[in-house]
């Protein structure tokens, strides 16, 4: 019973792993078959095997193919290789073939045209073909890799047609071919292109790609143009930076197919590092047609392309002064920043205020806000939107309106009132204002001189120096006040030269009258006093004894300094020997006395 | 005595010569042309009117109010360059005549405009440009004189009263902090007036000084821009919007 019941589960979980079987077929069987061959290497030294693998997409259940004759080639069945994916919900199938072709002669050898039956489906390769070169032949690989860089990796920009008109949109695509594969580090294109606008690169698109027997893994770019000029245009060079890796050691040299040639050997024993390359493709000339003349729209404002235009008026139903909001769209392929919006008449009764546009994508809209002045306004006048269709080749028209719209006119109680003022107090006519400047002036003003201006006039420099030298006046002045104020010492030294003149016109007197006494109580007085004042020192302290020392220590002159003693010892003799002066020896001191000051003025410091 | 009579008369024909050679109208002259003018121009005669305006300047006298009515008279040309050009010249003397604030807004309102205007001008840029153009050049200057003056005369009072040494500098730091507010007008006008220009007529700028070459933006009739360089015929623009562009130099006008 137990062994019954066993049985029992066993046939049902069978039964189970059946169902999903089918189901997963019926899945895979539902995919679309495809058959691709590929090439390890489309040029090879000769005793060097190439690897051929034929894949079936999309189909499981496929027997060996059967390759046909092929002449210059030892040909050996490797064997098949089955893979099954499931990814995002999505189950795939797929087998491969591989065969191993080794090389018996030089030159191009060719694979012929293989066919496949798969699921009563005949499919068909073309012929491949290898290039078979001695060993030792420059530029020829050794292993099984494609022969150079420039072969494995390439850029190339396409451009859907060459004759387009101004401001069309024009797709592009720039697509790196990586046979290696070799590329890291893919930066974003630069595309040179006078006379074209251009946006920003879209993400680019990754996939994997057969051609003639190798696989190139492909990175896409794509791009839409605009010609913004007519003419015979060049668009291109495209430039590309990427990084390649490339080997340090062994550098090809090793043996190929060991296992420490293999990329995850070389990387984790650093032999490999990437270096900068810059890949460049052929320009493109493109003929950029000028926009036909003929059925140009008055409203034309250069869009081109194919759009839809649409216009919104809500609310439909308003009061006088209550806002409506005109929103605008237009949808399409095109050079939607050199689109303008359409423009909304002036006399059709309404204010206008700004309209705020947005754009994203193949969308551009407007939102526009207008408010009706009258009550008589029934509708919202109709807007036209023109462009030229490239495709069709001839300008369009969209018409959208008139709108209707229902204008209530403002019931009593409901219009702005200024807060206290009763209604019905003023008696406010409506108005309707005119828009002009304003009259001209009857009086001109001054009428001056051209170029006879306050700025640039010698006055205005004759002020600054005016300014200028009278604040540095009175800075000098005040300056020299306070000094004095404060500094006693050259404040005996100003007032030492104007005290010694007052005393000398005295003594000058003195010896007019023939005051002999007075004459020399003036000349001693003057002398002391000035020294006193010089030398700062007390008037009663300056005899010779005193001053001799310090006018020596100044480097005063020693006639100066004698003629000073002569004038001090003079007036010493007079009180002894008056009676012995006489005029000529009161002049001689006076003269001693007036040089001896003069020479001190000049050179006592 | 001869001889004195005919230095004198030597010296009278050398100044009438000399103003004959200068072509300049007296104050009186220029006084009854404008009068004419603007009879013409209540006739509505605005041809005359423009041509009396225009003799009064070629006779080299020149004002606020003289130009305004030229604009004026411009404007009812229609002529909205000339006009634009005439009344940016009158705000050089009266910056702060109300009708020419409203003529000149009103003519703005007619110019067509590409592009943002103002665009990326910031709130700082804008109240010193409303800043400077408040003032004539004439005015900015006596302003300035002034205030070396005033700074010259309290720091000599500060002297002679022996005011406190922080008390003063914070009089004079103030009066300085004005002085170079108004000294950066001064140069900025001097600059910005310099370098605008009036569009004469639609144009369009284009990317190279060459007719051939690819057209950038528009250009309308009165709208200001400002001149970065000359070559040859072109003139490399700005306009508000900071887009720049080559136009033939005969579409503008400096002001």
């Amino acid at each position: 019973m137990k062994a019954d019941h066993k049985k029992s589960r066993l046939c049902l979980v069978v039964a189970l792993v059946t169902v999903c079987f089918c189901l997963l077929s019926a899945v895979v069987f539902s995919q679309e078959i495809s058959v691709q061959a590929e090439l390890s290497s489309r040029k090879v030294t000769l005793g060097t095997a190439v690897q051929l693998t034929i894949t079936v997409e999309g189909e499981g259940n496929v027997a060996p193919v059967q390759l046909p004759a092929m002449e210059g080639f030892d040909v050996q069945y490797v064997g098949p290789t089955t893979r099954m994916s499931f990814i995002n919900g999505q189950q795939s199938i797929s087998k491969s073939f591989i065969y191993s072709l080794f090389p018996l002669k030089e030159g191009q050898l060719e694979i012929p045209q293989i066919n496949i039956v798969v699921a009563g489906k005949t499919f068909t390769l073309n012929p491949i073909y290898i290039e078979v070169v001695a060993a030792g032949t420059p530029g020829a690989s050794p292993s099984q890799q494609p022969a150079t860089i420039e072969e494995q990796l390439y850029v190339v920009l396409k451009v859907p047609k060459s004759e387009v008109y101004l401001n069309e949109p024009l797709p592009i695509k720039i697509i790196l071919f990586d046979g290696g594969p070799l590329a890291r580090n893919v930066q974003y294109p630069r595309l040179d292109g006078i006379g074209f606008a251009m946006g920003d690169f879209k993400q680019p698109q990754q996939y994997q790609q057969i051609i003639n027997g190798l696989r190139y893994n492909i990175v896409e770019f794509d791009n839409t143009i605009y010609p913004t000029r007519a003419g015979e245009l060049k668009l291109g060079p495209v430039k590309l930076q990427v990084n390649i890796v490339v080997n340090t050691s062994s550098g090809g040299q090793g043996i190929r197919g060991s296992p420490f040639e293999d990329d995850f050997f070389n990387a984790f024993f650093n032999r490999q590092q990437t270096r900068p390359m810059d890949l460049e493709s052929e320009p493109v000339t493109v003929n950029v047609l000028p926009l036909p003349e003929e059925g140009k729209p008055a409203d034309f404002s250069g869009a081109v392309g194919r759009y839809d235009f649409n216009i919104s008026v809500s609310p439909a139903e308003v009061k006088v002064g209550d806002p409506i909001t005109l929103r605008m769209t237009i949808i399409g392929q095109g050079n939607l920043a050199a689109i303008e919006m359409p423009k909304f008449s002036l006399e059709a009764g309404f204010k206008l205020y700004d309209s705020q546009i947005f754009e994203k994508d193949t969308v551009k809209k407007s939102e526009q806000v207008i408010i009706p002045q009258s009550e008589t306004i029934t509708e919202v006048p109709a807007l036209h939107f023109s462009y030229f269709d490239h495709e069709l080749k001839q300008y369009q028209t969209i018409t959208k309106g008139p709108f209707p719209v229902q204008v209530r006119k403002l019931e009593e109680g409901e219009e702005f009132k200024v807060v206290g003022l009763e209604a019905g107090e003023r008696n406010v006519l409506p108005e309707t204002l005119g828009e002009d400047i304003v009259f001209i002036k009857m009086s001109p003003g001054e009428l001056r001189l051209r170029g006879k201006l306050f700025y640039n006039s010698r006055l205005l420099a004759g002020l600054i120096a005016g300014i200028v030298l009278g604040w540095i006046g009175v800075f000098m002045y005040f300056r020299r006040t306070h000094r004095i104020k404060t500094d006693i010492v050259y404040a005996r030294r100003l007032q030492a030269p104007r005290q010694a003149k007052q005393g000398l016109e005295k003594a000058k007197k003195m010896i007019a009258a023939g005051k002999k006494g007075e004459f020399y109580d003036t000349v001693f007085k003057t002398l002391q006093q000035y020294l006193g004042n010089k030398l700062h020192l007390p008037s009663g302290a300056v005899m010779f004894e005193t001053i001799q020392a310090a006018l020596q220590s100044r480097n005063i002159e020693a006639k100066i300094i004698s003629d000073i003693k002569t004038v001090f010892e003079e007036c010493d003799m007079i009180r002894y020997a008056l009676a012995q002066i006489d005029e000529p020896r009161m002049r001689n001191t006076y003269q001693l006395l007036a040089s001896s000051i003069d020479h001190l003025e000049r050179h006592l410091k | 005595m001869k001889f004195r009579k005919m230095i004198l008369l030597t010296l009278g024909l050398t100044i009438l010569a000399a103003g004959a050679g200068r072509c300049q109208l007296t104050t009186d002259e220029a006084l009854s042309k404008f009068v004419a003018a603007g009879m013409a121009y209540k006739d509505g005669r605005y041809d005359a009117a423009i041509s009396l305006y225009t003799e009064i300047l070629q006779g080299g006298r020149v004002s606020g109010p003289l130009y305004y009515n030229f604009g004026n008279s411009y404007f009812k040309k229609g002529q909205l360059g000339k006009a634009a050009l005439n009344y940016e010249r009158a705000k050089k003397f009266i910056p702060r005549d109300s009708d020419l604030k409203f003529n000149w807004q009103y003519i703005q309102s007619q110019i067509k405009f590409y592009g943002a205007e103002g665009e990326g001008r910031g709130i700082a840029q804008k109240t010193f440009k409303r800043f400077t153009q408040f003032y004539t050049l004439d005015e900015m200057v006596m302003i300035l004189l002034g205030l070396v003056l005033a700074m010259g005369v309290i720091s000599l009072l500060a002297m002679y009263f022996g005011w406190s040494a922080q008390r003063t500098r914070r009089i004079l730091a103030s009066l300085f902090l004005v002085f170079a507010v108004f000294t950066a007008g001064l140069l900025g006008k001097i600059t910005f007036e310099r370098d605008i220009a009036v569009i004469m007529d639609d144009a369009e700028s284009y990317f190279e000084p060459r007719a051939d070459s690819t057209a950038h933006y528009k250009l309308s009739e009165g709208m200001i821009v400002k001149v970065l360089k000359t070559e040859g015929a072109w003139s490399k623009v700005q306009r508000s919007d900071g887009k720049i562009g080559w136009i033939d130099s005969q579409g503008l006008e400096k002001i």
